[in-house]
């Protein structure tokens, strides 16, 4: 029986990753992914203002968990909002996803489709001409349009990485009629280059698919769904069997996202989302509730000093 | 071609986020226009990481041209000084770019982090971090005050927290093309650091006459009790708007402060400390006995339509 370990270094990701792979005659009995880099947030934290968190927090990454930081002293303080400012926040958080899924799409993981191995494949030169970084049409696409939807957090929080206009009860900035229609037109020009480009169709014929099956039916009915930057990523993503490639667990989990504005009455955790929770049970394929407390934590898998219990929900100090 | 090398150490990646961002000139100019080859950027670069091995060794070894070497991210001296809270496959990144920066024509630190330290370093500082050049407003941080690079410049702080996603490419652009910089006392070029946010900050008509919010989500200024650094920071937010947009000050959010060597304050960010009823900390340069009579003349004048805040900011 042979053992061996495997690094795996990657890049662009958001963050210092690694990972390392644990091999029992070429077969993966064990995985872990490593955070190399401390930083100290919770001793910075301590015995600061509770308002100097949605400042400090927000620097743990540079795309900002701001959102987090608000819900948790409104969690603690039993602090009411008004739905508007739910509506604003949604607003800038969805416009923040936006940006969030163009970039990592296009200009993170397709990216890999140029690689040199792949020279001989049918697609490799559409890959080069839509996904080289800063050459590629699409991939200067997605760069230039994710700049533009981030225009709408400016409009309400100032500017877009590291705002701080959530506060505790709502939000700095108003839904005025000019930011209205600024949104408005941001998210129109968007949407426009969004369906030339990137779906290769009109938004409304898009969101009417509904099935994997009708999917594959779009894709292959006209030149312009299978030339769009998801025609491509799917035929080449196919054509190199990643469809096929790395299960892991078929289940999946979500904390669920976006505050409800018509449950604005309820204070977080307990508030419902736009976008639900729920723990899919990739074997049944029912949504089961999402229990946050059968997420165990334990400081042997980090980098801490061991402490009594272990489970940071207990008690935790992060000590090195 | 100006070659372009950009590292991350204690660093969120924020820089990298607003560069991303920035469209006078835009990343993709910085490449068609001003032929600046970026050899390796962590969230952009196609190639996998053992290409940044190959490229670190062809640098120190003086087979590989620097032109400008980058660093994003606070550099981290713990635990011990060994720097190992921040490791690269298995000796500590502070190293590598201790080794680096003797190899750069440029080494320019992008961000608070990288320029002094900044929210890594806020009590207790856990990980012993500091900037490349400065450690908070001492001179001298992984390199002496007196260092220089090969072209003859200390290291160029474009400093905030994240830095301007135009500060940062103009100056990449001038430093391509040879445009002289001027530094400040501080090391960041004056072209983005010689004037205040409070510079056309579209609450100043409250601010002249003394129309001092109390509370967020208002219209007024907020230097007096919301904690507003505006007049105290040197930065472009307000003449060079962010996202071509707005600023924080302008969706009403008070500036932290976040291009002082000091950032961030030790203190309450969301409120301005004061001596009895009077901001400690007046804009820069002004004599408090001179402030206080200006701003209670200024609240005289008032005319209504700022006293009761019609103007939207």
């Amino acid at each position: 029986m042979t053992r061996r370990t495997i690094q795996i270094d990657l890049n662009r990701v958001e963050g210092d990753l690694d990972f390392q792979l644990e091999l029992e005659d070429n077969k993966v009995v064990d995985a872990r992914c490593i955070g190399s880099l401390y930083r100290g947030f919770e001793q910075i934290l301590m015995s600061r203002k509770p308002k100097d968190s949605l400042v400090i927090t927000p620097r743990i990454c540079g795309t900002a968990q701001l959102n987090a930081a608000v819900l948790a002293l409104e969690h603690i303080g039993r602090i009411p909002v008004p739905p508007t400012a739910i509506r604003i926040r949604n607003l800038c958080l969805m416009a923040e996803t936006v940006q969030s899924d163009l970039r990592q799409s296009f200009m993170f993981f397709t990216a890999d489709f140029c690689h040199s191995k792949y020279v001989d494949r049918p697609f490799y030169e559409k890959a080069r001409a839509a996904f080289l970084p800063f050459k590629g049409s699409v991939h200067r696409g997605a760069l230039e349009h994710s700049r533009h939807i981030v225009e709408i957090i400016a409009l309400f929080g100032g500017q877009w990485p590291h705002s701080s206009y959530m506060l505790p009860g709502g939000v700095t900035t108003p839904a005025s009629s000019r930011h209205i229609i600024d949104s408005l037109s941001i998210l129109n020009k968007l949407t426009r280059w969004f369906e030339q480009a990137i779906i290769g169709t009109d938004l409304d014929a898009w969101l009417a698919i509904q099935s994997a099956d009708e999917f594959f039916t779009w894709l292959t009915a006209k030149d312009t769904h299978a030339d769009s930057a998801i025609g491509l990523f799917t035929l080449m993503s196919r054509d190199i069997g990643l469809h096929n490639t790395g299960f892991g667990t078929p289940h999946m989990i979500s904390y669920g996202a976006y505050d409800d504005p018509d449950d604005a009455g309820t204070f977080p955790p307990h508030r419902k989302h736009l976008f639900k929770a729920g723990f899919l049970n990739g074997d049944t394929g029912d949504i089961e509730p999402f229990e946050q407390a059968e997420i165990t934590e334990h400081v042997r898998y980090s980098w801490f000093q061991p402490y009594q219990g272990g489970s940071p929900s207990v008690s935790g100090t992060n000590h090195p | 071609m100006t070659t372009l090398l950009w590292l991350q150490t204690g660093s969120c990646g924020g820089d990298t986020m607003s560069i991303l961002c920035a469209d006078s000139p835009s990343l993709e100019e910085l490449i068609d226009e001003y032929s600046i080859e970026m050899l390796w950027q962590p969230s952009l670069s196609i190639e996998p990481t053992s290409r940044l091995d190959t490229l670190i060794e062809a640098i120190i070894a003086d087979q590989q041209a620097l032109d400008i070497l980058c660093i994003e991210g606070s550099i981290i001296t713990g635990p011990n000084g060994s720097g190992m809270y921040d490791p690269y496959r298995g000796r500590s990144k502070m190293s590598l770019v201790g080794e680096l920066v003797e190899k750069a024509e440029y080494v320019v630190a992008l961000g608070t982090c990288a320029s002094y330290g900044g929210v890594h370093a806020a009590p207790p500082n856990p990980t012993d971090c500091l900037g490349l050049q400065f450690d908070k407003q001492s001179p001298g941080g992984l390199l002496p005050i007196e260092w220089r690079s090969r072209k003859g410049l200390p290291v160029i702080n474009i400093s905030g927290c994240p830095a301007h996603p135009n500060a940062m490419t103009k100056t990449l652009a001038m430093l391509a093309s040879g445009l002289p910089l001027e530094l400040d006392h501080l090391n960041r070029p004056k072209a983005f650091f010689n004037s205040t946010v409070h510079q056309g900050c579209t609450r100043n008509e409250y601010h002249e006459y003394d129309v001092e919010d109390t509370e967020f989500g208002d219209k007024g200024c907020m230097f007096f009790n919301l904690g507003c650094q505006g007049p105290v920071t040197m930065a472009i937010c307000n003449t060079e708007l962010w996202n071509g947009r707005s600023s924080k000050t302008r969706a009403g959010v008070p500036c932290f402060g976040c291009t002082s060597p000091d950032f961030p304050l030790d203190q309450d960010l969301f409120l301005t400390e004061k001596i009895g009823t009077i901001p400690l900390h007046l804009p820069l340069g002004v004599e408090r006995a001179n402030y206080m009579a200006y701003k209670s003349l200024a609240h005289e004048a008032a005319p209504d339509r700022v006293l009761n805040k019609t103007m939207d900011p």
